[in-house]
């Protein structure tokens, strides 16, 4: 196929040219075709997957060249001999022929791309390349998945499996679907269906589990039920991409980057077209790159090329030994097969040179690669030696232009000051800052050189050790290299377990946790944030500054500024690269160790590489790291210390002990200089060690421990042990332990020797497994993140369960289905406006955490409130005023508390409650906005302002039904709208509309009554004003310096659809005019007396409309306005033709008072402006009052809702994921 | 020491973080103070054994970090303590185990949101300790 012309490097490595003439070049791919798997056909496979862009790696490919130049243009690749050469031919033919006119070898350049170009655009006319190009089978399957399980188009299928559903006790033949958000199952046989949708995110556990019956089977657990699945052809396979799938949606729970992490995959799916289920491919690569990382603790962003066979001539025991390269773009790796025996971590930044030497007998195809500090290191046996060599120059070509771009940016940065990293070496041994004058100060030293013993002739055998133990290391630097690239054999863990000497911790902890990577590619990073974190404050710097002197208090490096300031300088760093963390409780006691043995920016990498690798997500707000880690210390403990387990369990100690031992890696509950020594094995061996060394805390306390009558005589035995631990080898001056200062009294406990501690730790328990771990971990993180969110529910619903009437179960049952919805809009991306991220963050209190917008309100308002009408149109904008209204705070986000809020109102209010709810909805503005919103913008300035009057208006007061504002007549004609929506469905729907009739013409006569009144009494205002509200309400106007003419301005945005609506108001005046003059007059006389000048909503609120006889004098009025009840019974039609309208009117001229007669039919030819009377207005009370007249109204309004069925019925519609299926359609309900 | 049972009392230090929760426990308990306290991460723990009214009473000490600071502010009372000073300290959780004893023979009832205890009222607040038995 045509490819858009890109530039390629090498034109001959790895391609063979097999065709060629002046400008083009036909090329095939070494290697293919001659049938070899091995690195080459790996390497091909994971690289389209891990590298989403077009560099997917056809077999054949055309290149263009114009003859005098170096630069070759890829225009076309194949994926057989018989596609590539068609388009040769056609080049041959088409265009050789007319690129010799041209001149100017730029121009023929130029053609060649456009050309190529527009054959590919017409191609893709053609064939509408939009689809991805999946397998027909596997497009077959997405299809038969969509159809079944009723998912929309974003829903991704990932892959599909055969296997048995356990239903009861009878298996059910069918296939499993895993895609992005659910694990569906659907079985068709005998006329049986079986069918199951499950969202990842409500799974609580899954489990391989093998019973007598079953010996291969899936469990699936959520909260209301067990699914069993078996009779898988690859169970492990199949797993194995559940636990993933599973993963990313607890990712998606957890944090606001596990959100960005899955948008990315469909996004990667939708670039690159595919083969089949390429996003499983995607998925297996991720999962391949990851146990990579992790393997070599390379940088998160790191991704594997591909790994092969090979041996490494190991100089030291002069051996080659069996292994595994890995080359990813940054890195050659190697493994031994014999997992200790040695590792090596190669950064391309350091390689020199890499070559082919000569093959031989003994030592078939070998590659040595030698780097910055003189080492060189002998590959052979590589199966695919001229590849590899190839793809490794490839990627070295980019690390080292990317090298070069970044040393010319700090050449470029630094010229005007001295360059701080040439200045390190000069100065050893001082106590150094690098005091530029513009930039920030930074300690270039570890804090500890300050504070050595500065005395080493004085014969001490504790010096002495430590001088051997420097001795050894040296040797150790000699025999097995220096810096990264050493080899790391168990020689090295010997040594590391013995303790590394203090002044060789800093730059060894660096090595082998790996932040040296992330420090050498990101040189000048810390300073810089430094620079930008400095004088910010926020709750972390605030939090940050409350623990400094509360770090490590006891060391002399602590109670001074100097250490203090740096502290401070890395944790406010830190808090600013990374928000979702900010700071954590215990990062500072960690990070004042870290200080202690490492220079300022190193110690900042170190704290990056604990938080984000060796620890994840320890540090955040609710240290589920900790808790997830504490879960499998759990669990380990019950498997390596069985009699301890039920005593420890019935005590509740783990989770009281464990949380510091995790979170500070011991540092918090050891005496200093031991704790130091664990810090050392950590940063070699991982999380492992940690936990080798607990359980062996406990078990070396096992009989004190199953002695102990409380957690509280549990927790001293364990605190007192720790205390005891210590390091004998320590030079440093000893400092005294928190504990065993406060705790003197008593017997001291023996002392126990950390080195011995973790010896014996690797002799009892040395034989967990990381994977084992890694594996234990993921199980756990269901288990915590979903007993989060439990929390996180109950929390919420015990808030707010003492303001409404619901039970505390409609509450959770409410919640859960809010909060469905905000995943829902997540999965499939909601159209609407706010991004998931703004909807849920954890670290916010409760209440926060889950939020919704409108598009998921509409979706909500319409399952579970009793109003919501059936009419789609009017749903939605009745949803949108809904949703205005219980947005207290305007930012187009409403929390559960404001949901239920409003629901409680229409399910259990009172008549006036509902029927001020009603009302206050239609005050607000309507449809105009909601177009702007639904592009995306969420706060158009009239929104907002409006939001401003009504905080200021009405905050203090929205009890008194006085101080509502009036409705205008726009406003009214809504509410009217709302009201004939509301009853369908209603048993008593006939009497309802009458009724409906009966108050609404009512009220608009009232209305008229106001606005005479309000007319005669206000002239001069209103003569004043006229002018004014006559520009509002013109088109162009800005809107929002006035209330009026916002409303106004809505109002004839809504005016062209609802044209039918707006004559109403003055024909009936026409109608019933005189009678309507005499009401003005006795209304004129009834509260005259009272009236000073204010405003006409003050006039007719007053007390006696409320009062009987007044409502009574209403409902004379309201006798003979049939015509009228008419008249208005279209305006909820709408779409419906049951009444037309037009033939009802007398009237041809604009003859009102106010010009907006009936002139305009449904399409009203008159400006706008004049269509609404503006003038016009009714009050609450009036509203109130009109609806007590009627009887089925009054029922209506004041009879409870039960909530319960309306749930139940959201539930069962929302189960399908979507509409499409009714619920009839299970067999198998969710919950049973 | 009459002849009546051991009883044991734990009793939950809550509060912000910083404001001494550790301190005051370790008055109570060693009657010692340091200004050389970490930040305690989870929880911390101290016993000690005390005579109230002449009946033994272990007090089982915890100091928790809490999130949530209590729901409702209006029954707690501040009880001025130093515990640097170790000024009110002995009278504080005195009262505290004084009043949990004479709410033993009650129900015990624990709800999510225990009553708490109420202590003298005394209004010039410096260190503010919450207390509730569990």
């Amino acid at each position: 196929m045509w490819v858009h012309p890109e530039e390629v490097l090498q034109a001959s490595a790895l391609w063979i040219t097999e065709r060629a003439n002046p400008y083009f070049i036909l090329q095939k791919r070494k290697g293919h075709g001659d049938g070899r798997g091995g690195l080459a056909g790996l390497l091909v496979g994971t690289l389209d997957v891990v590298l989403d862009s077009s560099a997917r790696v056809a077999p054949y490919r055309i290149l263009y060249q114009t003859p005098d130049s170096l630069i070759y243009w890829i225009i076309a690749h194949g994926c057989s001999r018989k596609e590539i050469t068609e388009h040769w031919e056609w080049l041959e033919q088409n265009l050789l022929q007319t690129l010799s006119i041209f001149e100017n070898e730029n121009d023929i350049t130029t053609f060649v791309k456009g050309k190529v170009q527009g054959i590919i655009a017409e191609y893709n006319k053609n064939h509408d390349v939009k689809e991805d190009d999946d397998t027909d089978k596997f497009k077959e399957a997405i299809c038969t998945f969509r159809k079944l399980f009723g998912m929309p188009e974003e829903e991704k299928l990932v892959n599909y499996y055969s296997c048995s559903y356990w239903k009861g006790h009878v298996p059910r033949q069918g296939w499993l679907y895993l895609s992005i958000n659910h694990i569906c199952f659907y079985s068709y046989l005998l006329g049986k269906e079986a069918k199951l949708v499950i969202r990842w995110a409500d799974i609580t556990q899954l489990e391989k589990s093998a019973t007598l019956l079953l010996p291969d089977a899936v469990k699936v657990s959520t909260r209301v039920a067990e699914h069993v699945f078996s009779v898988f052809l690859n169970i492990n396979e199949t797993f194995k991409l559940m636990e993933q799938l599973a993963n990313i949606a607890m990712r998606q729970l957890l944090d606001n980057e596990g959100f960005e992490q899955d948008r990315s995959l469909p996004k990667l799916k939708r670039k690159t077209p595919k083969k089949v289920s390429a996003l499983k491919r995607d998925l297996d690569a991720r999962a391949k790159s990851e146990r990579y990382r992790a393997l070599f603790r390379l940088p998160k962003d790191e991704k594997l090329d591909g790994h092969t066979g090979c041996t490494l001539w190991t100089p030291f025991n002069k051996m080659h030994i069996l292994g595994q390269m890995f080359v990813s773009t940054n890195y050659i790796c190697f493994t031994s097969k014999e997992e200790t025996l040695c590792s090596l971590i190669i950064p391309l930044r350091e390689v020199t040179i890499v070559e082919k030497a000569d093959s031989s007998n003994f030592l078939p195809s070998p590659v040595s690669i030698s780097t910055k500090n003189r080492m060189t290191f002998l590959f052979a046996n590589l199966k695919d030696r001229d590849f590899l060599v190839q793809r490794i120059s490839d990627f070295l070509q980019t690390v080292v232009m990317i090298i070069d771009c970044i040393n010319h940016l700090i050449l470029i940065l630094n010229l005007p000051q001295r360059s701080s990293l040439g200045s390190e070496g000069s100065s050893e041994g001082e106590r150094q800052f690098n005091l530029n004058d513009n930039s920030v100060p930074t300690a270039t030293q570890a804090l500890m050189t300050m504070y050595r013993r500065r005395s080493p002739e004085e014969f001490n055998p504790k010096l002495a050790k430590e001088f051997l133990k420097e001795q050894a290391w040296k040797n150790h630097i000699t025999e097995y290299g220096q810096g990264v690239c050493m080899y790391r054999t168990e020689k090295t863990k010997d040594l590391v377990l013995k303790g590394i000497p203090e002044n060789m911790r800093g730059e060894l902890w660096l090595l082998f946790s790996g932040a040296i990577n992330e420090m050498a590619t990101h040189p000048g990073y810390y300073e810089d944030l430094v620079e930008k974190s400095m004088g910010k404050y926020n709750l972390a710097t605030e939090e940050i500054e409350r623990d400094l002197h509360r770090s490590l208090p006891e060391h002399p490096a602590f109670q001074n500024e100097m250490g203090i300031a740096a502290l401070r300088r890395v944790l406010t760093a830190y808090a600013f690269r990374n928000p979702n963390i900010g700071y954590c409780q215990a990062m500072n006691i960690v990070t004042s160790v870290l200080l202690l043995y490492a220079k300022e920016e190193e110690a900042f990498w170190l704290l990056v590489a604990l938080c984000e690798r060796m620890l994840p997500d320890y540090y955040n707000t609710r240290v589920v790291g900790a808790l997830v880690d504490q879960g499998v210390f759990e669990e380990l403990a019950r498997e390596y210390v069985p009699e301890l387990y039920d005593c420890m369990q019935d005590l509740g100690v783990i989770s009281t002990i464990s949380l510091s031992w995790f979170l500070t890696l011991f540092l918090s509950v050891m005496p200093f200089e031991s704790a130091v020594v664990v810090v050392d094995c950590f940063f070699y061996e991982g999380i492992k060690v940690i936990f080798q060394l607990a359980l062996n805390v406990l078990h070396a306390n096992i009989h004190q421990l199953l002695g102990a009558k409380d957690d509280g005589e549990a927790m001293t035995v364990l605190g007192r042990y720790l205390d005891s631990v210590t390091n004998k080898d320590s030079t440093l001056p000893p400092i005294p332990h928190l504990h065993s200062l406060l705790t003197d009294d008593g017997d001291p406990h023996p002392e126990v020797d950390i080195f011995k501690l973790v010896r014996s730790s690797y002799e009892k328990f040395g034989s967990i497994r990381a994977d084992v771990i890694e594996q234990m971990r993921f199980k756990q993180r269901l288990r915590v993140i979903q007993t989060i969110e439990d929390t996180t529910k109950r929390n919420v619903v015990r808030t707010i369960v003492t303001e409404t009437a619901f039970s505390i179960d409609e509450l959770e049952e409410l919640y859960v289905l809010f909060k469905e919805e905000h995943l829902t809009s997540c999965y499939w991306g909601g159209t609407g406006g706010s991004n998931p991220t703004e909807r849920h963050d954890p670290s916010l209190p409760y209440l926060e955490q889950y939020r919704i917008d409108l598009e998921q309100f509409r979706g909500l308002f319409s399952l579970l409130f009793p109003w919501a009408p059936v009419n789609g149109a009017h749903a939605d904008l009745l949803a949108l005023r809904f949703f205005r209204l219980l947005d207290h705070n305007g930012d187009s986000l409403i929390n559960f508390r404001e949901f239920i809020s409003g629901l409680s109102v229409l399910c259990h209010g009172d008549l006036t409650e509902k029927l001020k709810l009603l009302y206050k909805m239609h005050v607000i503005p309507g449809k105009c906005v909601c177009t702007v919103h639904r592009k995306g913008k969420l706060h158009t300035p009239d929104y907002r302002h409006y939001l401003r009057l009504w905080n200021q208006g009405t905050k203090n007061k929205l009890d008194n039904m006085k101080d509502l504002p009036k409705l205008n007549q726009s406003q009214f004609i809504e509410l009217c709208k709302t009201l004939y929506n509301m009853f369908s469905e209603d048993a008593q729907e006939q009497e309802l509309y009458h009724a409906t009739a009966t108050v609404t013409s009512l009220l608009l006569e009232m209305g008229e009554v106001g606005k005479l009144f309000c007319h005669s009494k206000d002239q001069e205002e209103q003569d004043q004003d006229d002018p004014e509200e006559a520009k509002t309400s013109g088109p162009a106007q800005d809107g929002g310096t006035k209330p009026e003419g916002v409303f106004q301005q809505r109002g004839q945005g809504e005016g062209k659809e609802e044209s039918q609506a707006r004559p109403c108001g003055p024909a009936k005046r026409d109608g019933r005019g005189e009678q309507l003059s005499a009401m003005e007059e006795i209304r004129l006389e009834d509260s005259s007396p009272k009236d000073t000048g204010t405003s006409s909503s003050m006039l007719i609120s007053d007390d006696e409309t409320k009062d009987d006889t007044s409502m009574s004098s209403y409902s004379v009025l309201s006798g003979g306005s049939h015509e009228l009840d008419d008249k208005l019974h279209c305006e909820d039609i709408n779409d419906d033709t049951v009444l037309v309208r037009s033939e009802n009117r007398p009237h041809g001229g604009g003859n009102g008072p106010h010009g907006e007669g009936g002139p305009h039919g449904r399409d009203g030819g008159l400006p706008h402006s004049t269509s609404i009377d503006k003038d016009w207005a009714i009050t609450f009370e009036q509203f109130l009052a009109s609806v007590l007249t009627e009887q089925a109204l009054v029922l209506y309004f004041e009879k409870p809702v039960e909530v319960a069925a309306r749930i139940t019925n959201a539930k069962n519609v929302r189960k399908v994921g979507c509409s499409l299926l009714s619920a009839s359609d299970y067999e198998i309900s969710l919950s049973g | 020491m009459t002849s009546r049972k051991k009883v044991l009392l734990k009793v939950i230090i809550l509060g912000d973080s910083g404001v001494g929760k550790t301190s005051l426990m370790n008055q109570y308990v060693n009657r010692k103070f340091s200004n050389q306290y970490k930040a305690t991460i989870g929880a911390d723990f101290l016993t000690k054994e005390v005579m109230v009214d002449d009946r033994l009473v272990t007090m089982q000490v915890t100091t928790k970090r809490a999130q949530a600071w209590c729901q409702s502010k209006n029954n707690i009372p501040y009880f001025e303590t130093s515990a640097k000073e170790a000024i009110n300290v002995e009278q504080a959780f005195q009262t505290i185990a004084r009043n949990a004893l004479k709410q033993e023979t009650e129900v015990e009832l624990y709800n999510e949101f225990p009553e708490p205890i109420k202590l003298d009222r005394n209004d010039r607040a410096k260190t503010s300790a919450e207390a509730c038995t569990c």
